[in-house]
């Protein structure tokens, strides 16, 4: 749906000629147009408009979607980059959400973050790469920036949100309850290291919260409406081995998952019948003294993913299958009768996967073959049907062909 | 325009501009317009023209060539379709989108809605407020003290 945006188009010459355009284009339209049209700009841009004309200055608080976005910035201790952007962006979103008047809201995206977080801190046995600091994150605490989250979800109509937000103090902080029973929400994106601890009791079909204790570390969504699930949470290294009690995820119509954490004690997720697309990446074990099997946990989250047509598995995941004894692995696996795309990856560059293999079992169950992945430095050659790419990465690009069962033949032991 | 003598897979609709041009169309071609689609439940004559009233027929021409090529659903590919929109869009002077957005927008064809608001949106975008008002011809009608007021107000919006 993107337009070019160069600008030696017949409307800007158009524009030089003043005979013929001598109309507005812009503010002659109807509320409704208008209000759409700056919906899709990021609030920034929204915003700047207000001084264009009265009009857009009036129009500008029933926007429809909500873009808030203050990246690139660092402040971070070492390197800062555009620090003094910052008290502007927070009274900026204030004044937005007091003024704002639409009665909906299908769109709230908040981005608060320094760029590069992501691959700097990252921790493999006991080796920390040093990069960004807790120190750089920015400082935003509640009742402010709960105030912030829970707004979109006092409107009608929310369709995506869209959370990465990453503060120097979590403390107590938690992300508003109402986020995971809201039931327009169709996309569902977090990245946030405020606790998402949540208990809920089912009478029926009344959900309940409750705030529970600190030890206790239970995420629970659940939702019909959802379609686009990504749920990314960051452990600092002191945090690394700090596993979830319990995840639910409960959301029957969902296309896409992206799930990355630690491993939690216990997973309860329903089958996932439309499940288009999942990627499951585990970035650390339980704790050796904890008494669950690791392996069953692992095959309680991904049974239920069963229907995917694209499953990506990292890091530990993939490690951890490698250990577990071949047959029971084929026996705890699940048919993945839609699998056409299988892709897995180890633990960033320091994981270097080993050579590995595919299997594919005769015909059983499902006509359409019955798939096992098991992967590990057996003895077993990687095939050249089955295995397209492999990069010196640490990663391999799986695409299985519609004639499943013709390579599979060639592969059982 | 009478429908000649077949018995084609698709039944013919006429549609009538707001300035009398008259217009044949398959009628899955038009029905992708929410607005006939609900004229054409109310009709009892299907043979007779359906009013477009506020549309002329030079921007109705525009709005049939973007619902036939959306209406054959085999030929073409996702990201060919989606490089077909953006041609499509890129070739229409400013008064053309104009009218197109109000006519989509009537009309009620959320594909081209969509597609000509975010084309518009691309127009504002990283555009600054006097480029901005001279592409569109917005009168500005702030006085300067004003005017310095709202960008006082909200100072982010204005950085770079």
């Amino acid at each position: 749906m993107q337009c070019n945006t160069t600008y030696t188009t017949v409307w800007d010459v158009q524009n030089h000629n003043v005979s013929q355009v001598l109309v507005d284009r812009l503010t002659s339209l109807p509320d409704e147009l208008l209000i759409r049209i700056l919906s899709l700009l990021p609030t920034k841009d929204a915003a700047a408009t207000s001084v264009l004309s009265r009009r857009l200055r009036r129009v500008f608080p029933l926007l429809t979607s909500l873009d808030l976005d203050i990246s690139p910035i660092s402040l971070c201790l070492e390197h800062p980059y555009a620090i003094e952007r910052f008290p502007t962006f927070v009274s900026f979103v204030d004044t937005l959400l007091q003024a704002h008047q639409s009665q909906y809201l299908t769109k709230f995206r908040l981005h608060v973050n320094t760029a590069d977080f992501d691959t700097t801190y990252f921790k493999y046995n006991g080796c920390t790469v040093i990069g960004c600091k807790q120190g750089c994150l920015p400082h935003l605490k509640s009742p402010g920036l709960y105030t912030w989250i829970s707004y979109p979800l006092n409107l009608c109509g929310l369709r995506e949100l869209d959370l990465r937000i990453l503060v120097r103090e979590p403390g107590d902080s938690q992300l508003p309850p109402a986020i995971f029973t809201c039931e327009t929400l169709e996309t569902l994106k977090l990245e946030v290291n405020l606790g998402l601890d949540q208990v809920f009791t089912m009478p029926s079909y009344h959900l309940t919260f409750k705030p529970c204790t600190n030890h206790v570390n239970i995420t629970a969504i659940t939702s019909t409406s959802l379609r686009r699930l990504c749920l990314i949470m960051i452990k600092w290294p002191d945090f690394q081995e700090d596993n979830s009690d319990f995840v639910l995820i409960n959301t029957p119509n969902l296309e896409l998952l992206e799930y990355r954490d630690n491993l939690a004690k216990c997973y309860s997720i329903p089958a996932m019948h439309c499940l288009v697309k999942a990627v499951l990446r585990i970035e650390s074990l339980l704790k050796f003294e904890e008494s669950v099997p690791m392996i069953e946990v692992m095959l309680s989250l991904v049974r239920p993913l069963s229907y995917a047509q694209h499953l990506s598995l990292c890091s530990f995941i993939v490690q951890e299958f490698d250990y577990v004894d071949e047959k029971v692995l084929k026996d705890q696996l699940p048919v993945f009768p839609n699998l056409t795309h299988l892709e897995l990856g180890g633990g960033g560059t320091h994981y270097v996967l080993q050579c590995r293999t595919l299997y594919v079992s005769p015909q059983k169950s499902s006509d359409k073959g019955i798939l096992w992945i098991r992967t590990g430095s057996r003895n077993d050659p990687v095939s050249p049907e089955t295995c397209i790419s492999f990069g010196g990465t640490g990663h391999m690009l799986i695409t299985i062909s519609n004639s499943k069962s013709d390579v599979s033949r060639e592969h059982i032991e | 325009m009478a429908s000649t003598s077949t018995s084609t897979l698709s039944r013919k609709l006429i549609l009538k501009s707001s300035d009398g041009e008259k217009f044949e169309v398959d009628e899955n071609v038009a029905m992708q317009s929410q607005t006939i689609k609900h004229m054409i439940e109310d009709l009892d004559d299907i043979n007779s023209p359906i009013p477009v009233s506020i549309v002329t027929g030079t921007i109705l021409s525009k709005v049939i060539e973007y619902c036939k090529k959306h209406a054959t659903e085999d030929s073409d590919s996702d990201e060919q379709l989606k490089q077909w929109d953006k041609e499509y869009a890129n070739n229409m002077d400013l008064n053309t989108l104009y009218y197109l957005l109000l006519a989509a927008n009537y009309m009620e064809i959320k594909g081209l809605l969509e597609l000509i608001t975010q084309c518009v949106a691309d127009m504002i975008k990283g555009k600054s407020p006097e480029e901005i008002r001279a592409h569109f011809n917005i009168k500005n009608d702030f006085t300067p003290q004003e005017e310095a007021n709202i960008r006082n107000e909200n100072p982010w919006a204005f950085e770079n």
